[in-house]
């Protein structure tokens, strides 16, 4: 369809209503929604329900464009569809929002934690960590199970301090962490001797890139169990090339 | 400390954060350290799902802490199970406690019994 025409349909859809031009024009856009539910998918979300969701934004887009505002619909609606799939992101990450008093107090049990680490070499109890930040042993279990909602918008640093990029665009980022390893050799003969399931937990998420919760869904396990085993791993590894 | 039991249905996952909660306390009650709580906090969690995977529709959970803390997870309402693939599940499980005994139904998984 050739820009002249689809403006004139979105002319006619303005003036009449009509849901089969509205149908017409989402159907020669599609491409837009799947283009971009593609480009977001395989960070934790399935593609189905990001092209679900880019479709009904682009629907929305073509109920309210204006061909006479001078813009192309695709210039329109591509940051449009963006945003709605960054919100998802968002929304799906975290429903319910955590109380301030309950975001306060999870960041003090993780300092409190870090700093008892620090100090006496193990990690401390509920108790302990009542005692040192003077609240109740059931707040403090609460807190450590709420994690900080973190934005998929959100910058994170280079290093270099000018091209921060938003963490979606880091997660399952091929840069692997083993590079701060000096000695590859000797890091491949740890890893030959972990046993099979934890090689499988390296290679898919160090060699083939994928995130924890894509880890997760080809082991059949969770992304939080994931998370468990790789710190596990990584721990055996350190300790091995550190002796 | 009387034994301490979590029953729940499988399908809605917001349970697991309940569930989490529930098995946190009694870590604390134990006095793990928060590491270790989080251990075993992911292995009961990951029971559950495998019983999920084996076709069960709810679960119940009995914490008890006079032998150490022990969790039995155990199935129930299962119309159809299967054996389901929880090879992997199982070899980390075992790799963050203890122990870890499984429970079987013909070839499906119908209780796990975790201790640390």
């Amino acid at each position: 369809m050739t820009n002249e025409k689809a403006a004139e349909l979105f002319r006619r859809y303005r003036q009449t209503g009509d849901i089969k031009i509205r149908n017409e024009l989402v159907e020669n856009y599609m491409y837009v929604a799947e283009i971009l539910a593609k480009k977001f998918a395989g960070r934790g979300v399935e593609y189905d329900d990001l092209l679900q969701v880019a479709s009904e934004a682009l629907i929305s887009g073509v109920e309210k464009f204006n061909p006479d505002l001078g813009n192309q619909f695709t210039t329109y609606i591509t940051p449009t569809i963006t945003g709605i799939i960054r919100n998802y992101f968002r929304d799906y990450s975290r429903s319910v929002r955590l109380p301030r008093k309950l975001y306060a107090l999870s960041a003090k049990v993780r300092a409190a934690i870090n700093d008892y680490y620090r100090d006496n070499g193990v990690k401390p109890t509920v108790h302990q960590l009542s005692q040192i930040l003077g609240e109740s042993e059931e707040d403090i279990i609460e807190a450590m199970e709420s994690k900080a909602p973190v934005s998929l918008d959100a910058p994170v640093k280079s290093g270099d301090g000018e091209n921060d990029a938003p963490l979606y665009d880091v997660i399952a980022d091929d840069a692997s962490s083993f590079e701060r390893f000096e000695d590859a050799d000797a890091l491949r003969t740890e890893i030959k001797k972990l046993d099979p399931t934890e090689q499988r937990v390296i290679a898919l998420r160090y060699v083939e890139g994928k995130s924890q919760a894509e880890t997760g869904k080809i082991l059949g396990v969770s992304q939080m169990f994931v998370s468990r085993a790789e710190r596990k791993i990584i721990a055996k590894l350190k300790e091995a090339l550190t002796k | 400390m009387k034994n301490f039991k979590v029953s729940f249905c499988l399908s809605d996952s917001k349970y697991f954060t309940a569930v989490r909660l529930a098995v946190g306390g009694v870590c604390a009650a134990a006095d793990l350290d928060v590491d270790s709580a989080e251990d075993f906090k992911v292995c009961v969690t990951e029971s559950c799902l495998i019983l999920k995977n084996c076709g069960f529709d709810g679960a119940e959970i009995t914490l008890g802490t006079d032998d150490g803390l022990i969790a039995e997870i155990c199935g129930f309402d299962g119309a159809s199970l299967v054996e389901g693939q929880n090879e992997f599940s199982l070899a980390l499980i075992s790799a963050l406690v203890s122990s870890c005994d499984i429970v079987r139904e013909g070839a499906a998984i119908s209780k796990i019994v975790l201790k640390v």
